[in-house]
Formats: C-alpha cells, structure tokens, sequence
C-alpha cells in the first residue's frame, strides 16, 4: 500500500475519533456495505449482521489507534475488526467449530462421492431463487475457516492477496482453504439434491 | 488423469482463469471418457454458477440505514464529551494559574526568606487582596529623583516610596497587595507610621515589584 493512501486513511480515521461526521460518512459509505455481506454470509441472520457491523465501526470510532496503515489499509482493517466480531458471535452461540486439521492427531476427513443414477441434474427442477437459497443455507453449514474464504473470494470477489492480507494468512492457505471450501460446499448440495441413500451409491474417493 | 485427480482439480476447472490451458484440456478429457466424473463436473458447474447468483443477489444489498443513524448519533454523542471535557480542563487550567498567582503574592507580601533589608520573616500571616495598581506613570530612579517619585507613583501620591525601592527599574504595572501587619512591622519596611502601640496592627495596600518584594507602601485608614 502506498504511503500516500495509508496517510490518507490515517488522516480520515483521525477526522472520524475527532467527530467529523463528512470524514464518517466517506468511510461508512466505502465500507460499510462490505462489512455487512460479509457478516449477513457468515452469520445467516440480518440482526446479527447488523450488530457485527455496528460493533466494527464502533471499534473505529472508540478504538482509531488500533488501525495501522503499514499493516494493511483501512478495508483490510475493517474486516479484521468484522471477523472478530463474528467469531466472539458463534462462539456466543455455540456455533464456532474448529477445522478437523486443527486438532492434533486427527486426519482430515475424506470425502464422499455421491453418483447418481439419473443423467439429468436434480438442480433442473429448482427455480433460480431455490437455487440460491439452497447455495446460500449450505454456505452456512460450512466451517467457519472455510465459509469465510468462501464468502470473501467467491461471493465477494477479493483477489487471493487481498483475502490474505485480510485474515492474516498466507496465500497458499487461502488457495487451499478455497479448494476444501468449494469441495465441500459441492459435496453438501451434491447429497441434498441427489436425496441420498436411495438410488445412490456411495464410494471412497481415491478410484 | 485418474479420477482423484480430476476430483482434485474440477472447482477450479469449472471456474474460468484458475487452471492452466494444459491443465483444463487433460480434465475435460478425462470427463469425457469417465461418467462419474462428468457428473461431478456437471454439479460442480452448477454450484458454481449458483455461487455466482447469490454473489450478484446480495452485492446490490446497501449497508443498513438504521446502523448508520446509530453510529453518527454516537460520534455526535462523542464529539460533544471530548468538548465538554476540553473546556474543563481549560477551566481547571485557568484555576490553576490564579492559585499560582495568589501563593505567589502570599509568598510576596509574607516573604518567608532572609536577607532583605528591614523585611522579618517573622512577620504575621496577613489578609491579603490582589488588584493591580491604577498607575498612571512608571516608577522613575529614585536616586536621582526621590522626592518626585512620591507624587508620580499614583494619581493621589498616597504611597510611599521604601527603602527597598532603590536602584528599581521602572515598572509599568506594579502589583497591589493589600496586608494587615503590626505596626512595627510597618515600620521595619521603612514606612513612616505615626506613633502608636507597636503590636497594633495596621492595614496597609504594598506595591509590589517582579522580583516579589514591596517597594511602596500606603495605610489604609
């Protein structure tokens, strides 16, 4: 990031602790829209979405020394500040799992591959609209870890460096994390539209 | 490509970009001559342009108004504390100060040390008031002009110059402290007090000079 652009934002935040509603509003209008898909993808419901984006920005506002330019700009900041606020509100509700690789000694799961008889899709018979409603309820099924790479590269269209520098992450975690994400995603809505046992086989992967 | 393989590479096959030219004409190959993985690839593509549907559905979504109501009443809300508090410490700053300037015409008008002419540091804590002198001239070098300098101290010519006003440079705005002291004490600073009992105490209004000690002095009646 340019030293120019970070001493902009450095500027902007301190006009926003010191009350300046014009530099609030330039920042809410930039961001704030970001934040808020990103909340609504990872926690599945509009208030909760709504108080991770007010805790961020609150942050911002009661917290502006915690933004530092020569670690990332003000989006990735933000971000950062949102994932917290998001992982303190599953863990709240009980809905924070841990990636399987996380705890020792356990292997990654293998996966299933579902095959079905019918050479026609079941999906052709979903509207656009079930369609996307059934990505968008699988997407939440997802492990944190994965779903947020998964929202923030597929649904929000972040390059890999960006998301990286966002989460704090190499790049190849996030390249491998987007893979697993997206094969299990597939896997998920694979075994509901395929309505599995009947008529399906099962296998290992690795034929 | 065996089917692992190509288990390991279709997100990326059904997304345009990810895999290289070479990559993408082995796969599609292998989903060519392989059913299972030409279903694969099928629901693969289907998610992903499903994944697409929802990106463009929720991109159009703006940042909830309400929120953006909540925060600016709060930096408003923060903005007016941070005032509040600015003024405050202005005042606290400002209080400060006069304390300062009153301990200092205190030490002035009680002078605690030694060595000065005439001055005692046993003279009495005494009442005092601070004003600033209506001079209308400065003081001038009393060596040279002494018996003039009584009647250009003050409009009235009611002070009367000390001893300890000698060799003292001009001064613009002498400071007035106002004292209740023993007579005798008066009179050890150099003032012509009239006959009386010397513990009687008198109460006198002292010019006071920068470096704090009283080179002109008047009674109060």
């Amino acid at each position: 990031m340019s030293e120019g652009t970070g001493e902009q934002e450095c500027s902007l935040v301190r006009r926003v602790a010191a009350g300046d509603e014009e530099a609030f509003r330039a920042v809410y209008e930039a961001h704030a829209a970001r934040i808020y898909r990103y909340a609504l993808h990872m926690m599945g419901q509009a208030d909760r979405a709504e108080e991770v984006l007010q805790e961020t920005f609150l942050v911002l506002l009661r917290q502006p020394e915690q933004f530092d330019p020569q670690r990332g700009n003000l989006a990735q900041f933000l971000l950062g500040v949102a994932r917290n606020q998001v992982r303190r509100l599953l863990q709240e509700d009980g809905r924070y799992m841990e990636l399987p690789e996380e705890r020792p000694g356990v292997p990654p799961a293998r996966p299933f591959i579902v095959s079905a008889t019918e050479e026609a899709g079941p999906w052709a018979q979903l509207t656009r609209e079930e369609a996307v409603e059934r990505v968008w309820k699988a997407i939440r099924t997802l492990p944190e870890h994965y779903r947020e790479v998964l929202v923030l590269c597929e649904l929000e269209g972040m390059p890999y460096s960006e998301v990286a520098a966002a989460l704090h992450l190499p790049v190849g975690t996030v390249r491998s994390r987007l893979q697993r994400a997206r094969r299990l995603l597939t896997e998920r809505l694979a075994a509901v539209l395929h309505r599995a046992p009947v008529g399906l086989s099962r296998k290992r992967a690795g034929g | 490509m065996r089917c692992q393989q190509f288990q390991d590479v279709v997100e990326e096959l059904v997304r345009p970009g990810e895999l290289t030219e070479a990559a993408m004409a082995e796969a599609q190959w292998h989903a060519a001559a392989c059913a299972e993985c030409a279903q694969r690839l099928a629901t693969a593509a289907w998610v992903a342009s499903s994944l697409r549907r929802v990106a463009e559905q929720f991109r159009q979504l703006p940042a909830p108004e309400r929120v953006r109501q909540r925060l600016t009443s709060e930096l408003v809300r923060r903005r007016a504390a941070q005032r509040a508090e600015f003024r405050w410490a202005q005042r606290l700053a400002v209080a400060t100060a006069a304390g300062v300037v009153v301990l200092t015409c205190y030490w002035a008008a009680t002078d605690v040390s030694s060595g000065r002419r005439g001055i005692s540091a046993a003279l009495p804590a005494v009442e005092h008031t601070v004003g600033s002198a209506a001079v209308s001239a400065p003081l001038v070098d009393q060596k040279t002009e002494y018996p003039e300098a009584v009647g250009k101290l003050t409009a009235d010519a009611s002070f009367v110059l000390l001893p300890t006003a000698e060799g003292l440079l001009p001064d613009e705005s002498p400071l007035v402290v106002r004292v209740r002291l023993r007579r005798d004490a008066l009179a050890r600073l150099g003032y012509p007090v009239r006959p009386g009992p010397p513990g009687e105490f008198v109460q006198a209004d002292l010019l006071v000079g920068p470096d704090g000690w009283p080179y002109a002095a008047r009674v109060v009646h």
